[in-house]
């Protein structure tokens, strides 16, 4: 059994298929007998196709055998002729050296049992040796019928046989291109056989329409006087430079001779050479057919063929040889073909399992390369994405830098705005110096309108002019006041361009001014100047900036103004408040007077009674009238301390102790709380603090604060009598004052209304003392506030400390 | 208790202020009267005497134990002389509880020196006049102490008008035994007759008040 041809891509089932076709091929080669070629010596076989019978091949080829006996004596040269199948048995069974055959057949045999071409023969023919040969095909002259190979559709048609190379495959594969199937197409394909002459005959007698053969047969023939060349139409003729014969078909390589795989290639080369070195007329006996050797032809063109017209190693099926081989080992073969036949069973189930799990392989394989895929684009987009992360991000941190530069001119915009009890002056110096450090030029100065001209207010930074407060050159005042009327920053179309560069000959080349309003009625402006180009581009921010300063400056001026006007009115309440406090205490000072002037009224009448009654003794009166004397002193220096504490005085800051207000005010109240039996308890800072305030109205709260708790535990309150006034700097930079008293506390839910003007709890009060008190603290900078709890009420305020700078 | 000491009154001068206290003194001694201080109210508890006679003069105002306070204090201790209140400012409240507590009188600074030493001997005059009547109730009272539990119920008896006969029944003795044990009665109670009976063992009833 012949291997089957292993086509198909290897897959394990087939594989496996394949594996048993070899175990049965060795199976077979058992059986036969191989010839054992030597090196050194000893029997050469060459078998020879003896397609005209096997005295015609051994006369032809027995010269050249005697010649190779002659040129190698130590071997021995047989020629074996044998047909087609014998040959190709003979080749399989390794019982030739050497295979002299037609092209067609040594295909088959190459391809099949591994023969390789050694020498391809040459023909000679009037003066030239062809290594080359066709096929010609050919009718009668006078059938007018037949003018091309196409024509022969439906005729009928002589070869030689279907294994002929020369007599029928040259032609087919001719006929084949020209569309007709020999097979099917013909009116009748007829076979020949050998001699080739015989076609000839045939077809110039009319028993066939047409026929092949190979070519030089016509010219021999026509040599001989066999033929009439005249007589016949070649059918498709082609021409081929230096080729002479007639043709009809390609030309292909004559007969190789070819040596087995089992051949020495020593012994190979060897009758190479000598067949190579043969003269001409050496070889052949016969005249007509006169052989030469030559190197080996390329026989794909035979390949080419054979793959065309699906015969010789393209066969689908392996032919006649089959049948015998089947016939020779049918016990052994059924034997092989029953374990192929199991095996091909599990095979065809491994085999479905296999494909099952090629399937589920292949449909693995395009999801994973879909997710290849997937991921790829993944890939692509992610790395996209992390360009654009970076281009934006730089353009990010750019304006971040920007964003970040105005945040803290804002922030301390900010800290700036709030700092509280700093001269005015302080503040826009602060305000202008913020603005032209931010924008970046040498100068801000703050202009006011002056009648009809300008002044500068202020001015921070290098200013090349100091000696002259005027505005930038190049810029009238008219054009300024224009440009301000509606513009809210100005940037003039002409002097300035938008990014705030002025073009300008003057010693200030930049400028950006802006208006600055005060209670909504223009004061003057802000304008930051440099003598340098400043090409700074103003954004938003910045502008919005500028404004924000702009209007901060404005506040703080509106500020000022309404704070003086505020602090006259804040000092004025004070003041009234002082006297309603002194309202309130008449009673208590009423009495404080009255010790004095009782003791008084008492010595005098004491005295008179003594005169009347004439016992008065004057060493006894001298002491009395002193004693009476000390009381009028007593009497004035109450009345001395409380003008003192009535006086108004205009309203300044000054630098005070806060412990030494309490001080005051405690020692002020003092005689009261001892007469009502209030224990005062003092836990104030060690630290002694100094505040800058309005000492005064500060006293003034303190002494609000200590009334009310002296109102709240004196008579008729029944409970404790502690008063305690605190100090203390607290965490936050503030410094806390808080009274608190054990006294009646207040009526529930109304803590929150302690601060409002008119609430009272007392039947004399004015309810004012804690609005006003508040009202000053708030104006400090300061907070108000209370703790209230079943034990005690504490009222307190925080004033800031930063304040004292 | 002698009676030449009965004469001397004192006033008794209760203030913190020592000007107001050593004026007042100065004061009061110019009318002959016999005049002691003390600072604070605590003081003076710790130094009168109960049976002197006189008045106290205070001043509402003072640190610790305020005039008040120290009037209301005396009259739990059944201390029995008048008060004259001085203060330098009143207001209702205070005048209303001073007088319900018992105050003689209640004088506001500045003051007239003449209505305070006319008050002043007013009050003297009341607590002699109180003096005597202590003196007889106290009289009053021992005798009634001398009385048996019997007699005691007859006296009873007596005072709500029953006649023998009924005390008899009601006391479950005879009315022979009811007239002895009045007699004993009048002659322990020294009551000549039964109105004055009734009128001692009323005012020993009534007590220091009457």
């Amino acid at each position: 059994m012949p291997p089957l041809p292993a086509k198909t891509p290897v897959s394990s089932g087939v594989s496996i298929l394949f594996v048993l076709a070899m175990t049965a091929a060795l199976l077979l080669s058992v059986f036969s007998m191989p010839s054992f070629a030597q090196t050194e010596g000893g029997d050469v076989r060459i078998g020879v196709l003896a397609f005209r019978g096997k005295e015609q091949a051994m006369s032809r080829w027995q010269p050249m055998a005697d010649y190779l006996n002659r040129n190698m004596p130590a071997f021995n040269f047989q020629i074996v002729p044998l047909n087609m199948q014998q040959l190709r048995k003979a080749t399989a069974a390794e019982k030739i050296d050497f295979v002299l055959t037609n092209p067609g057949n040594y295909v088959l045999l190459e391809s099949a049992y591994g023969a390789s071409r050694i020498a391809t023969m040459k023909r000679y023919w009037k003066g030239h040796d062809y290594s080359r040969f066709g096929a010609v095909i050919f009718s009668r002259s006078d059938n007018t019928t037949i003018k091309t190979v196409r024509d022969l559709k439906g005729r009928s048609f002589m070869v030689v046989n279907n294994h002929a190379f020369g007599g029928f495959q040259m032609a087919w594969r001719e006929m084949k291109e020209a569309g007709i199937d020999p097979f099917k197409d013909l009116a009748e394909l007829r076979f020949n056989g050998f001699p080739q002459d015989n076609i000839v005959h045939s077809v110039m007698n009319g028993d066939v329409d047409a026929g092949t053969v190979r070519t030089g047969i016509l010219e021999n023939m026509a040599l001989n006087g066999k033929l009439d060349l005249s007589k016949v139409r070649i059918l498709d003729q082609q021409n081929v430079e230096g080729f002479q014969f007639l043709l009809s078909t390609r030309l292909y390589p004559e007969w190789p001779l070819a040596k087995l795989k089992h051949t020495p290639d020593l012994l190979a080369s060897r009758v190479v050479i000598a067949l190579l070195s043969a003269q001409q007329g050496v070889l052949p006996t016969d005249a007509s057919d006169i052989v030469t050797w030559t190197i080996p032809l390329d026989y794909s063109t035979v390949n080419e063929l054979m793959r065309e017209l699906s015969i010789g190693p393209y066969l689908p099926d392996a032919g006649a040889s089959l049948n015998k081989t089947l016939r020779t080992y049918a016990h052994w073969i059924f034997i092989v073909l029953a374990v192929l036949f199991g095996l091909s069973l599990l095979s065809i189930y491994v085999l479905r399992v296999n494909r099952r799990l090629v399937d589920t392989q292949h449909i693995l394989q395009d999801e994973i390369n879909e997710r290849i895929d997937a991921q790829e684009r993944l890939n692509e987009q992610q790395h996209f994405l992390e360009q654009r992360v970076v281009e934006r991000t730089a353009s990010l941190a750019e304006s971040n830098e920007a964003l970040r530069h105005s945040e803290e001119t804002l922030r301390e915009l900010n800290r700036i705005a709030s700092l509280f009890q700093v001269p005015l002056e302080e503040k826009i110096q602060a305000l202008l110096e913020l603005g032209r450090k931010h924008f970046g030029f040498s100068a801000a100065s703050l202009y006011s309108r002056n009648g009809g001209g300008v002044k500068v207010l202020q001015q921070t930074g290098k200013n090349p002019r100091t000696d002259v407060p005027d505005l930038p050159d190049g810029i009238a005042l008219a054009e300024i006041d224009d440009l301000l009327q509606n513009d809210e920053v100005m940037m003039t179309e002409r002097s300035f361009s938008v990014e705030g560069e002025i073009e300008d000959n003057g010693d200030w080349t930049s400028c950006v001014a802006v208006k600055v309003m005060v209670e909504g009625k223009p004061y003057g402006f802000l304008c930051l100047a440099d003598d340098q180009r400043i090409s700074r581009n103003l954004g938003e921010v910045d502008r919005d900036i500028l404004q924000l300063i702009a209007d901060w400056l404005g506040m703080e001026i509106a500020r000022k103004q309404v704070g003086d006007k505020e602090q006259k009115h804040l000092s004025d309440l004070a003041h009234v408040t002082r006297l309603s406090t002194m309202g309130e205490m008449a009673s208590g000072l009423a009495h404080e007077l009255n010790q004095p002037l009782t003791a008084i009224a008492n010595y005098n009448r004491g005295c008179l009674r003594r005169i009347d009654s004439g016992n008065l003794e004057l060493s006894e009166l001298e002491a009395i009238m002193l004693q009476s004397v000390n009381e009028a002193e007593r009497a004035a220096e109450i009345i001395r301390r409380m003008r003192a504490f009535v006086n108004k005085e205009d309203p300044h800051h000054e630098r005070v102790r806060i412990n030494d207000l309490i001080n005051r005010v405690s020692g002020f109240l003092a005689s009261e709380m001892e007469r009502e039996s209030i224990r005062l308890k003092l836990s104030l800072e060690d630290d002694p603090i100094s505040l800058n305030v309005d000492a005064i109205q500060i006293e003034q709260v303190m002494l609000n604060l200590l009334r009310n708790a002296i109102d709240a535990v004196k008579t008729p309150w029944q409970g404790k009598r502690e008063i305690e006034i605190l100090s203390y700097a607290a965490k936050d930079g503030r410094l806390h004052v808080e009274v608190k008293d054990t006294g009646c506390g207040l009526p529930e839910g109304e803590v929150q209304q302690i601060f409002d003007p008119f609430y009272t709890t007392k039947d004399e009060g004015m309810g004012m003392g804690l609005s006003i008190s508040r009202t000053i603290i708030e104006a400090h900078g300061g907070t108000m506030y209370t703790d209230v709890s079943g034990q005690y009420t504490l009222i307190g305020f925080a004033l800031p400390k930063s304040t004292d700078s | 208790m002698q009676e030449t000491e009965e004469d001397k009154a004192i006033v008794f001068i209760v203030d913190d202020d020592a000007s107001v206290r050593d004026s007042l003194r100065w004061l009061i001694e110019s009318v002959q009267l016999q005049v002691q201080c003390f600072a604070t109210a605590q003081e003076f508890l710790q130094g009168y005497q109960s049976q002197q006679t006189g008045c106290i003069v205070l001043d509402v105002r003072m640190p610790g134990l305020s005039g008040l306070d120290l009037q209301e204090e005396l009259r739990q201790q059944g201390f029995v002389l008048p008060v004259i209140i001085i203060t330098g400012h009143a207001d209702v409240p205070m005048a209303v509880r001073a007088f319900k507590s018992g105050v003689f009188d209640f004088i506001e600074k500045p003051f007239n020196d003449q209505h305070l030493i006319d008050r002043i001997h007013q009050a003297i005059d009341k607590s002699r006049s109180q003096k005597v009547n202590i003196q007889r109730w106290q009289d009053a009272r021992d005798r009634l102490l001398k009385l048996s539990s019997r007699e005691v119920q007859v006296l009873d008896c007596i005072v709500s008008g029953s006649s023998n006969k009924t005390m008899a029944r009601e006391l479950d003795i005879s009315v022979k035994t009811i007239e002895t044990h009045r007699a004993n009665l009048m002659s322990k109670m020294q009551a000549g007759s039964v109105s004055e009976l009734v009128r001692i063992a009323l005012l020993a009833e009534r007590g220091k008040e009457g």
